[in-house]
């Protein structure tokens, strides 16, 4: 015998094989046995939940010898017929393929003859969706009011397409997504029947992967099968799937958590580089961070978590270490980044920049990162130590010194007293400091001594090192505007204590800076005026 | 042509190989993944399994003459389907309805394959449903695309979906080592710029102005950061006058930040693409910080988003290099870290 495709040998051939969709078997069953079979009905829901199937099912019931009977023989001729899709008065349309108002004519014209053999006529239309709008509008009359001998079963997955005129005049079913349980019983059921076997683990990645639908279930089963030399476990399926084990997830959430930015994009590299699917990736990790989310909320997640027991133990440990808008950021960064990753032709880069994010809060504009950093925030103070977390550093200005004083004021001479290496980053970060209240300081300078305007402005200095606790400031331009500069060292050291609250000697060095343009005396008047018009950093002066 | 000459792609020959020695050939499969990974050279070649008429063992054997012609391309029961202009219509997938119904000329099996199968129409993919589920015995419908999210849910649900990596870098490299017999210096380059992709790695390296393409727009972006915000426009005009599709242009702007990105997180990080620069990647992330990286990627990501929705090119390359330009006014303005 020739092979066929899981899902189609494991068809349901009777109303109690349907998997997981209870309450339209009975109703349909019921509807039997109390001959009351209405004409037209409508079986909605996402792929692989049994639509078309219930639906030659239920053509089967209404035609069998036996029947019309909630539980069609299976062995009579018209059954074996409507399997095959051999019988005449059972007809299938993909509507899909015949689309248009032409075919539905057809149907029409066709439909006032009385069934050939059987007790009534079964139009199963599948993919009804895909019908253009003449044909639905020229559907509507017959719909409503068939022969007595005409039942209609339209089957999509898209119900939200059909016109309002056609869903009023049928009987409507939702066919729900499978669950896990129900997907994993029947995989076990196939495979004993095979006489194959596999791990509980492998069938849980196998169904949680198919998102409830039975059909992408079957069709991966079935691709399993194929693929395993032996037995079927849960790496095989892994394999097929492109994903990682859980061994890895673990270990990428501990780097996230760490906030440990190189290890993070060393374990991407190395995905991609064994060729990983990054966007799988991706909903793995989402995954991950909705179990922590819910082992973290919840006093038992057994049931809402389909994991083994130990997974749990381990994902409740995890949990501990992350706060839940901790969580629910990552989760929200993750789902927006889940999106970008589907549609570039580059997934590794959104997934990097959504890595930066994730390990530096600080450069987060997203609500949640704010408010992470107002966290942080909290807790400084709290703490009361007037230390900043390191990673932090961007978030306080020093401008803004007298909102928060003991976390800024004291921060400078904590910084002096401490010694070793630290030392280095301290001076780097004084310096940065320096650089943003630079401004000021060049304000203020000009402002004590309008005489040394001239060589400010052409000598433009920036400070440029720390050299012991003197400050190099680096001056451009002629010999000159260094020589006017250090006459006048007292009051530069003086201006830069006040605006940075500390006492700092200065140095000065030549450095290359490209000069600024001369310009001649009358012009300067012009480009003054226009300076203050429009303010400084709206003006660029040229040739 | 046997499945040994694909290079990379194990679990994906191990499981076709796996399909045809345990007889079981499913009746629709999908082939995911980059462009150049191998996947028609691989449909093809489980075709050649499928229909070759020699007694060995492992299939197919690559010298009977179903093999050789199906090669050449002149097998009669071997079909492709392509795009017609720039999608797949319903006509093309009906026309496969009809060929399917008549039984195969000489060979075991009809092999339909589909390339490209994301262009398909939404017409035309929905009315292969059908055949895709229950078509004849004799029938195999194989679909390829890049992405399978632009393919029909339903269709991928009635698929054995096989999965393409992007190869190693490594494996590129000792093909293209192999293939160029060494005489490139460039080979790591080609090889980081392929994104995973033989074809495409063998595009760039036969086409003797990528090393200098590449070397012009670093160039222009790197004036970026020093010009003024007029020259922005010059910067714009020199791009547009590269012949040369806009997205894969801007993916050089992409690279270097993401680049420029990395290094700042780590300099000796050896996923960088533009590995010979890395001292000007690494000046350029002393300018900026986090936060401004971010902002230009993710411009630079819109930009290429609204430019496949075919948005005036000056203009969303104008903005595009405007607000590049304006992150490092900010930071210079704000006299922000060096």
């Amino acid at each position: 015998m020739t092979y066929i495709a899981l899902y189609r040998e494991w068809r349901p051939k009777v109303f109690e094989e349907v998997v997981g969709q209870q309450h339209i078997t009975t109703t349909l069953k019921n509807s039997i046995k109390n001959n009351r079979i209405a004409h037209a009905y409508l079986f909605c829901g996402i792929r692989g939940t049994g639509k078309t199937s219930t639906a030659k099912i239920f053509a089967k019931a209404l035609n069998c010898e036996e029947g019309p009977t909630p539980t069609p023989c299976n062995e009579c001729r018209k059954c074996k017929a409507i399997d095959n899709g051999r019988l005449m008065d059972v007809i299938e349309i993909d509507a899909a393929s015949n689309r248009g108002i032409d075919e539905i004519r057809e149907l029409r014209d066709k439909i006032k003859y009385p069934p050939s053999e059987g007790r009534y006529k079964v139009y199963i239309i599948d993919e009804v969706h895909m019908l253009t709008k003449e044909a639905f509008n020229a559907l509507l009359k017959t719909l409503e009011e068939p022969p007595q001998y005409v039942v209609f079963i339209l089957a999509t997955t898209e119900p939200h397409r059909l016109p309002e005129t056609i869903l009023s005049r049928c009987q409507r079913y939702d066919f729900k997504r499978l669950t896990t349980s129900d997907i994993i019983n029947k995989m076990r059921e196939i495979l004993d029947k095979h006489g194959l076997k596999a791990d509980d683990q492998a069938l849980a990645a196998i169904a949680r992967n198919s998102q409830g639908a039975m059909r992408d279930a079957l069709s991966l089963l079935d691709q399993c099968i194929s693929y395993a030399d032996t037995e079927l476990t849960k790496d095989i399926v892994l394999e097929i799937l492109g994903t990682v084990n859980e061994e890895f997830l673990f270990d990428f959430v501990e780097s996230i958590r760490a906030k440990d930015l190189p290890a993070c994009l060393a374990k991407i590299d190395e995905l991609a580089y064994n060729g990983k699917d990054l966007h799988q990736f991706v909903n793995d990790l989402l995954y991950h961070f909705r179990n922590l989310m819910v082992a973290r909320v919840s006093q038992n997640p057994t049931g809402l978590i389909d994991l083994s027991e130990e997974s749990i133990e381990a994902l409740r440990n995890q949990s501990r270490y992350f706060k839940l808008e901790e969580i629910l950021r990552v989760i929200d960064t993750l789902s927006e980044t889940e999106r970008d990753v589907k549609w570039a032709s580059h997934p590794r880069i959104p997934l990097e920049m959504a890595l930066v994010k994730l390990t530096k809060p600080e450069v987060d504009d997203s609500i949640m990162g704010i408010v992470e950093r107002i966290n942080r925030l909290e807790r400084c103070l709290k703490s009361n130590k007037g230390q900043r977390e390191p990673s932090a550093q961007t978030s306080i200005r020093p401008q803004k010194a007298d909102t928060f004083p003991s976390t800024e004021n004291s921060l400078p001479k904590q910084n002096k007293k401490e010694t070793g290496q630290n030392d280095v980053n301290i001076k780097r970060k004084t310096l940065e400091e320096l650089q943003q209240i630079w401004p000021q300081v060049i304000a203020r300078l000009k402002q004590e001594k309008p005489s040394l305007k001239a060589f400010i402005q052409s000598g433009n200095p920036q400070p440029v090192e720390f050299k012991g606790k003197q400050l190099v400031i680096g001056v451009g331009g002629m010999e000159l505007n260094k020589t006017m500069l250090e006459r006048n060292i007292g009051l530069v050291e003086k201006v830069i204590s006040e605006v940075y609250n500390g006492d700092l000697k200065a140095a000065f060095r030549l450095i290359k800076q490209p000069a600024p343009k001369k310009v001649k005396k009358d012009e300067q008047e012009l480009i003054q005026q226009v300076i203050s018009v429009f303010g400084e950093n709206l003006v660029e002066i040229e040739e | 042509m046997g499945f040994d000459e694909i290079v990379g792609q194990s679990r994906a020959k191990k499981f076709l190989i796996n399909s045809l020695k345990k007889n079981r050939v499913g009746h629709a499969y999908l082939f995911v993944g980059p462009e150049g990974t191998g996947k028609m050279l691989t449909a093809r070649t489980f075709a050649m399994g499928l229909n070759c008429s020699a007694n060995t063992a492992v299939k197919p054997c690559d010298r009977c003459l179903s093999c050789k012609r199906i090669q050449k391309g002149i097998y009669p029961d071997i079909k492709i389907i392509e795009p017609q202009g720039s999608s797949i219509r319903i006509e093309q997938i009906r026309e496969l309805q009809r060929e399917a119904v008549t039984r195969p000329y000489e060979g075991r099996k009809k092999v339909f394959i589909i390339d490209q199968g994301d262009k398909m129409t939404v017409e035309a993919g929905n009315c292969l449903l059908k055949t895709f589920e229950e078509p004849p015995e004799y029938v195999v419908i194989i679909i390829l695309t890049i992405n399978e999210n632009m393919i029909l849910p339903t269709l991928l649900s009635r698929a054995q979906i096989v999965t393409f990596d992007p190869l190693p870098l490594g494996e590129i490299e000792k093909y293209l080592y192999d293939r160029l017999k060494g005489s490139d210096d460039h080979i790591k380059l080609y090889a980081a710029f392929s994104e995973g992709s033989i074809g495409r790695a063998l595009q760039i390296a036969e086409s003797d102005e990528f090393t200098e393409l590449r070397e012009e727009i670093i160039k222009l972006i790197q004036k970026v950061s020093s010009c003024s915000m007029k020259d922005v426009f010059k910067i714009s005009e020199a791009l547009q006058k590269k012949d040369m599709d806009m997205n894969n242009l801007l993916d050089f702007f992409l690279y270097w930040y993401r680049d420029v990105l990395i290094t700042k997180t780590d300099s000796s990080f050896a996923g960088i693409v533009n590995y010979d620069k890395k001292q000007e990647l690494f000046d350029e992330s002393r300018i900026l910080d986090y936060y401004s990286l971010l902002t230009i990627l993710k411009t630079i990501q819109d930009t290429q988003k609204a430019l496949q929705a075919q948005a005036n090119k000056a203009l969303t390359l104008d903005v595009m290099l405007m607000e590049i330009k304006g992150v490092y006014e900010n930071v210079h303005g704000s006299r922000g870290k060096i």
